[in-house]
């Protein structure tokens, strides 16, 4: 990657911890631009803390955030006017209709793309004039996503965002969002606990556990790194030699080994296969610490 | 900001608009015909020697008005009730400032146009309640009721322009600290009432060191001290020892033997024998021509609070996480 480039997220040693609690351990995470990285991790894993540090929401205890070269800082008009957030539950003012948040957006927005807001809750059938609280949770998602493109940000940060919809609104929404990526020069990290949620959409991955980074690059280098080795049950001390091996399971007669080559591997008496990424996210879960898969390795 | 501002409150403007100009009409208008019937009979007892209907204006026709208007000194806390304490707390609430947050406007510029617009309606609403109350008023402090009494002093004048403004900023302050309405809301009751009663009864009396009167007691009569507010005193027997007390404003007391031809029935000729006999009385007071400088000083530390009450809330909102 070269220097004129710089990652749109980055992050260094970045801690948070609420008294006694630790909801992010020494994070270090490079998102290039341009990408859609899923944030993947269970409940208190840490990716709200990590996604509201990044929108200057939460300032961290230690280390340190960029977007898009800008230290996160709510007081930073031009770092505000790069970003869009989309907070878990969509926080919305539930007296004001869908019109008085597009107008609102205008009034809090030096660029904003009213138009393409309305013709999007147009385009999905969701009446501009009733209040908030009168819509329908995928409704609310999706006006709240449709501001946020509004924006017209350079960097999206999204919390959960299809967590509460049914699958035909979460196929609207991812659609919604594959539509924007499309569009031009956007880079998006969205959180979920399920990686099927984001798999279809996203090319980068950042895995958190238990409020450190496990894996963190792009999706196809990080499946291209690993294997899967099916065989005869053997002594597994000479691939551990070369390799790590992140699971094994056995049967009486028979072993399968997830490993993560770090090098080349020939050996006939193993079958090879390429790994699912749920399977592998599954299997660097619950990990200790030192194991882990980040692009910094993979260069 | 400022449309932001009117989206979000425009229903709520509307509501207190009304009610607060409600109670200004009925104020004026009932003020306006009080004050007329007050200044006929004030001819007619000049012109025809017919006082009677003057006594009036001391009881019955207003007492309804008479007894809601000191009501008023409620007015700050609904407002910092309903104007300040969601008004941060809300958004934490239903977890909107992570929206306006995370738009183009810097927090500190949302912050300072909030609490600005919300603590300037403030003080209009004040304003306005405070001077219909002391339109309202004027008959009855033209009577030379004392207008240190604290159902007055705490309802005319500027106080509770000052009152509305920190109960405003008291609800904004622990609603930033709190982020609940509901314990915000609680914390500005109280808060208010507790700083408005220990100022009244320990403070008030003590803004300026207070003047003391040496006269003979029969001069111990509401007219003498006419407006101003009355601590009471001491009565002194012809030697200038204490031989009593003054207490409140007309009440007194003697605790030793006096002439018995003094020991009549009626309170004004025991008061004329005892004087003629030498007895006299010291009391404290602070003068009626003091009453605008104690408004003004008690209105200025009302509003020194706010300051700091809003410089917590700042503080609270620029230093902590969202």
């Amino acid at each position: 990657m070269s220097m004129a480039h710089p990652p749109a997220v980055e992050t260094r040693g970045l801690t948070k911890r609420f008294g006694a609690r630790t909801a992010l351990e020494d994070c270090r995470i490079e998102v290039p631009a341009g990408r859609v990285s899923a944030l993947i991790g269970s409940n208190g894993a840490g990716k709200t803390t990590l996604l509201r540090t990044l929108c200057g929401l939460a300032r961290p205890s230690e280390g340190e955030a960029a977007v898009l070269g800008r230290r996160p800082d709510p007081d930073d008009a031009a770092f505000l006017a790069d970003i869009g957030f989309l907070a878990q539950d969509v926080p919305l003012y539930r007296r004001m209709t869908a019109a008085d948040h597009i107008a609102l957006g205008g009034h809090l927005n030096a660029r904003w793309d009213a138009d393409a807001a309305r013709e999007r809750m147009g385009a999905l059938g969701i009446p501009l004039d009733r209040p908030v609280a009168r819509l329908s949770g995928g409704q609310r998602t999706q006006l709240a996503l449709a501001l946020t493109l509004a924006k017209k940000p350079r960097v999206l940060l999204l919390d959960e965002p299809v967590a509460a919809l049914d699958p035909l609104a979460r196929h609207q929404f991812l659609a919604a969002l594959s539509e924007a990526v499309a569009e031009g020069d956007l880079t998006v990290l969205m959180s979920s606990h399920l990686v099927h949620d984001l798999e279809r959409v996203s090319d980068h991955l950042v895995l958190l556990d238990a409020s450190r980074v496990r894996m963190a690059g792009d999706i196809d280098d990080i499946l291209a790194r690993h294997r899967v080795l099916m065989g005869p049950r053997h002594d597994t001390t000479a691939i551990e030699r070369d390799h790590t091996v992140v699971k094994a399971t056995h049967t009486a007669r028979q072993s399968t080994l997830l490993v993560r080559m770090d090098g080349p591997f020939q050996d006939p008496r193993w079958e090879v296969s390429e790994p699912d990424l749920e399977e592998l996210i599954l299997a660097y879960m619950g990990r200790s610490p030192a194991l882990l898969a980040t692009t910094g390795e993979l260069r | 900001m400022t449309w932001l501002v009117w989206t979000q409150y425009r229903r709520q403007f509307t509501y207190t608009a009304a009610l607060v100009g409600a109670l200004a009409v009925l104020l004026i208008v009932t003020g306006a015909v009080m004050s007329s019937d007050y200044h006929s009979a004030l001819a007619r007892c000049g012109t025809a020697r017919d006082c009677g209907d003057l006594g009036l204006f001391q009881g019955s026709g207003w007492s309804a008005l008479t007894t809601t208007v000191p009501l008023t000194v409620g007015v700050p806390v609904l407002l910092g009730v309903f104007w300040g304490a969601p008004l941060l707390a809300g958004e934490y609430e239903q977890g909107t400032q992570q929206f306006v947050w995370t738009q183009s406007v810097p927090r500190r510029r949302w912050l300072l146009a909030k609490v600005g617009w919300a603590l300037a309606a403030a003080a209009v609403w004040g304003s306005v309640v405070a001077a219909s109350v002391t339109w309202w008023s004027r008959t009855e402090n033209a009577l030379g009721h004392h207008r240190f009494d604290p159902f007055k002093f705490d309802v005319q004048g500027v106080v509770p322009v000052a009152y509305a403004v920190f109960a405003v900023a008291l609800g904004i302050a622990a609603g930033a600290v709190l982020r609940r309405t509901l314990p915000a809301l609680g914390v500005t009751v109280a808060g208010f009432t507790t700083l408005l009663l220990v100022l009244q009864n320990f403070v008030r009396p003590r803004y300026l060191p207070e003047k003391t009167a040496n006269l003979p007691l029969s001069r111990l009569h509401g007219g003498l001290f006419s407006g101003s507010w009355q601590f009471g005193g001491q009565v002194l027997d012809p030697s200038g020892k204490v031989a009593g007390h003054v207490i409140g404003g007309n009440d007194w007391n003697v605790q030793q033997a006096v002439p018995s031809r003094c020991l009549v029935n009626d309170p004004d000729r025991v008061r004329r024998c005892l004087s003629a006999d030498g007895y006299r009385m010291v009391v404290h007071y602070q003068p009626a021509s003091r009453y605008w400088t104690f408004q003004f000083i008690e209105a200025g530390i009302f509003l020194a609070l706010a300051a700091v009450l809003v410089f917590i809330a700042y503080r609270c909102i620029t230093r902590r996480d969202a």
